[in-house]
């Protein structure tokens, strides 16, 4: 039971404590090494891009972990105008996704995590879902490369199909089960 | 399975898999910027 004297903040997210190291990955081959390590050595890890989210999924709960700082993988790596779709990675803000995506006259979705915030960690790990006056409720996940707890590297969608870099565009339901949603759903959990 | 208690040996892992300069245990610096 939480302490009810604590503050409003530890009663929903937990106290803080203080992490043992700070990992700054460069590459998805990267973070595969690190949760490898952190799994020989049983240490949680705790990845964060801006450290923005409201709901309080960037505070570390456990003494000595390790958080994976995410803010060297910031390459908007393509924007393809036909399908109104981005490949990103996890430290594009709102912001900069949004006046890249002008300069192809198209505009983001409403920047449900602030300009600052970022794209990856708000959809997926907080699984906030952007309104649209003209088609209601959207699903702006499209397809997710995603390191496993266990070190592994999984692809959602079209992306799981060998060769799907010839895939255009990319498209959420493809071979097998919607991923996605499974993966958001352990995400959000192990966020809380 | 190791421990934690050789923490050295842990750095030094994540020191070769992301390079030196990648690793920082300076971490309550890091959180107050």
């Amino acid at each position: 039971m939480r302490d009810a004297s604590a503050p409003l903040s530890e009663r929903f997210f937990g106290r803080p404590a203080v992490p043992r190291v700070v990992v700054f990955t460069g590459s998805a081959e990267e973070v595969q090494r690190v949760v490898r390590i952190a799994n020989k050595y049983r240490t949680p890890v705790l990845p964060v891009c801006f450290g923005t989210n409201m709901a309080g999924i960037t505070v570390p709960t456990v003494e000595g972990m390790v958080i994976v700082d995410l803010k060297r993988l910031n390459r908007i790596i393509e924007i393809d105008e036909e399908s109104m779709t981005a490949t990103i990675e996890p430290a594009v803000s709102f912001g900069r996704l949004d006046a890249e995506a002008r300069r192809h006259g198209l505009k983001t979705v409403c920047k449900v995590g602030g300009y600052t915030g970022g794209l990856v960690g708000n959809f997926v790990t907080a699984n906030m879902r952007p309104y649209n006056a003209r088609y209601g409720w959207t699903d702006p996940v499209v397809s997710l490369e995603v390191v496993l707890p266990n070190g592994e590297l999984l692809r959602t969608g079209s992306q799981a199909v060998p060769g799907f870099e010839k895939l255009n565009p990319y498209v959420r339901l493809c071979f097998g089960p919607d991923l996605s949603d499974c993966l958001e759903e352990v995400l959000v959990r192990s966020g809380s | 399975m190791k421990s934690f208690l050789s923490l050295e040996d842990f750095l030094s892992e994540l020191r070769e898999a992301v390079g030196e300069e990648f690793v920082s245990t300076a971490v309550e610096d890091l959180l107050l910027t």
